[in-house]
């Protein structure tokens, strides 16, 4: 009997074992195959420059949203740490702690303020050209995280997206490829008459980062469009319409679209409704298809180039298609630049997601689906 | 697949697994990777949908990586223009001095910024300052949490405060009182746009009053967070603060230039400036006369104010 029963086991032990082997091995590959970190470099300069774009755009109110004497001032961020801590003791009504920290919190003038300020841009555009591109990328970091904590009311979404992007890219390599330091490097190399290092690095360090975008990115969009389905007006197709016609975002007047019919604009935004909750909620599951990518990174062009010019929402259409780029494989950014740098030696190479054919480790890694 | 393709995966593979961590740093990896995407979905699980209250579960997992989440600013819960695409909130601060005279505030005015995204962030500030939530006994009322009360003192500081406040406000003499409104700004509708409606009409205007603060933020008047009908504010707008300003002009220098430059200087927010400059009959001595005046603008009668 014992033994019948070990038999019968034994497909549920084997196919066990096959699952925790496909899985184990997937997920290392998934995670740890090292990759050129050209597209994490592609992803620095993006980041770098929408960091650059927000601070300096900011910067005419910057004493008005992290001075001492801002619209939140320091005594309102003291008090904000001690309500946390007092409601933590129990001797107030019941807030959460706030953890937010700020190197603003421990300046008291408007030129240390201002100073500290003007170094996050300096900090910026380092990380943008890859110059001491890790420093930089943790200063940006930092400053960052310093600026949405201490304007405390000033953040919208553009800033979680940008923080998250850029604890990211600390992990990974992201100045090895298109960026001053390799440029020194080569230099160095040049000058010393030693063999130049590889155009391509790869770096497991690389993928990791970019397989936590890539995961961040489907959270967002999954999130994003889930909590729509709740909404009225994303059932009855008129939240797109509303949408556009905010006074504060509108950066254009659209009251031309009154013109229209009643039916004509009931087309055009249920269509819109429709097509932004299949991008949002399919973009998950549909990313890792490699014959749909293209067209979804397409239609997120798509989707935050519309958001950035009818509603003004320019930075955070920016930092999503940033988002979107870890997404591309390393060989078809060493391509799109190949092209537009040397226009000889196009052609040869696939576009998008195609499997990198001259590489090994590009193969295996468009395996794991970078 | 043929022999020569598995070859080349293999040899791929091979050549990749060269290159991998070791297997103590994969499973450390792994490890910190799977607790770092479970904080983050406690906290896209935690955050409320508008609509309906978080999972229990997920608020009390949520609990320990609150540090974490914060201090990273990954606390965000990705409900972009969810459930609904809501209204954009402005603040208007009426700013009473020691010598009787009354200025108002309407923050943030796109015209006063350099860039688009200077302004949207002050939008963030004004709504998020002075966020309020609905007063379940009572459907006029509201209440503002202590987060929000820290933020409209602060929001009254920075007003009174020398470097905020223009040259031509600090001569006006002392500040005694600055209230403050939230106004929820609703988006205009197509059929709006047919019968005339401007993006600034006053009828897409929702005010509510938050309280009085002083110049050093102390609060004035306590338990006052109510919704004010949009008629009556504004017609105590003309006639408390506009009318007694205009009267002084000389008979024969009253044009409509002075007007919007007499309403320009005294700050009134552009959805009441366009009405009266729109309906200069409404600057009339009697404040009964002005809200009848009011009221037609706006094409109400005046039952339904009272209601």
């Amino acid at each position: 009997m014992m033994q019948r029963l070990l038999t019968l086991l034994r497909p549920v032990q084997a196919y066990v074992a096959q699952l925790w082997k496909t899985l184990t091995v997937g997920w290392s590959d998934f995670w740890f195959t090292p990759v050129d970190p050209a597209t994490l470099s592609v992803v620095r300069i993006c980041a770098g420059f929408v960091v650059l774009y927000i601070f300096l755009s900011c910067a005419p109110e910057r004493l008005n949203l992290i001075g001492p004497n801002a619209w939140i001032d320091s005594q309102a961020i003291g008090n904000l740490q001690q309500l946390g801590t007092e409601s933590a003791e129990g001797t107030e009504e019941f807030v959460a702690r706030w953890w937010g920290q700020s190197i603003w919190n421990h300046v008291h003038s408007e030129a240390a303020a201002s100073a500290l300020y003007w170094g996050l841009v300096a900090a910026a555009f380092c990380f943008m050209v890859g110059c001491f591109s890790r420093t930089a990328n943790l200063l940006v970091l930092v400053g960052h995280l310093s600026f949405v904590h201490r304007s405390y009311v000033a953040w919208f979404g553009m800033d979680s997206i940008l923080a998250m992007i850029l604890l990211y890219l600390l992990i990974g390599p992201s100045g090895q490829a298109y960026s001053v330091d390799r440029w020194i490097r080569n230099w160095r190399a040049k000058k010393s008459d030693s063999p130049l290092p590889e155009t391509s690095e790869d770096s497991w360090l690389a993928n990791v980062s970019l397989r936590m975008i890539q995961i961040h990115m489907c959270v967002i969009y999954l999130c994003s469009g889930l909590a729509k389905l709740q909404g009225e007006t994303w059932w009855d197709g008129t939240a797109v319409l509303r949408s556009l016609m905010g006074y504060e975002l509108a950066p254009v007047d659209l009251r031309w679209l009154g013109n229209f019919s009643d039916v004509q604009l009931e087309w055009f935004s249920s269509l819109s409704v429709v097509a932004t909750l299949v991008f949002e909620i399919g973009f998950a599951f549909l990313i890792w298809n490699r014959l749909l990518r293209p067209l979804l990174l397409v239609g997120a062009i798509g989707l935050h180039m519309g958001i950035a010019t009818l509603m003004g929402l320019i930075g955070f259409g920016l930092i999503m298609i940033t988002g979107c780029l870890a997404f591309v494989a390393p060989s078809s950014i060493r391509w799109v630049i190949g092209v537009l740098t040397e226009p000889k030696a196009a052609s040869t190479e696939p576009a998008l997601t195609e499997t990198a054919p001259t590489e090994d480790v590009d193969a295996s890694a468009e395996l794991s689906g970078v | 697949m043929n022999m020569n393709d598995e070859n080349e995966i293999a040899s791929a593979e091979t050549s990749a697994s060269k290159t991998k961590p070791s297997l103590k740093i994969q499973w450390l990896v792994s490890l910190l990777v799977g607790i770092h995407f479970f904080a983050i979905l406690t906290a896209v699980t935690s955050s409320g949908s508008g609509k309906y209250t978080s999972p229990y579960v997920a608020m009390q997992l949520n609990e320990p990586f609150q540090p974490y989440l914060e201090t990273l600013f990954l606390r965000n819960g990705y409900r972009f223009f969810a459930p609904n695409p809501g209204p954009n909130f402005v603040v208007w601060f009426r700013l009473s001095y020691q010598d009787g005279r009354i200025r108002w505030i309407e923050f943030p005015k796109r015209q006063n910024f350099a860039t688009p995204l200077a302004y949207t962030r002050m939008l963030s500030v004004a709504n998020m300052g002075s966020t309020t939530y609905p007063d379940e006994d009572d459907p006029d009322k509201g209440f503002v949490n202590p987060v929000t009360q820290i933020c409209l003192s602060s929001f009254a500081r920075h007003i009174g405060s020398e470097k905020a406040v223009t040259q031509s406000l600090r001569d006006e003499g002392d500040l005694m009182s600055i209230e403050i409104y939230r106004i929820a700004h609703l988006y205009i509708m197509p059929d709006q746009i047919r019968e005339g409606w401007d993006y600034t009409d006053l009828r897409l205007y929702q005010p509510m009053y938050l309280g009085a603060y002083r110049s050093d933020g102390t609060q004035i008047d306590k338990d006052v967070v109510r919704y004010c009908k949009t008629p009556i504010l504004v017609s105590d707008m003309i006639s408390n603060d506009i009318v007694p300003e205009l009267f002084k002009i000389p008979v024969e220098n009253q044009t409509p230039e002075t007007l919007l430059a007499e309403l320009d200087r005294l700050g009134i927010p552009e959805p009441v400036r366009r009405l009266v400059y729109q309906n200069p009959e409404m600057i009339a001595s009697d404040a009964a006369e002005v809200t009848d005046h009011v009221l037609r603008a706006l094409g109400l009668d005046s039952d339904e104010t009272n209601e």
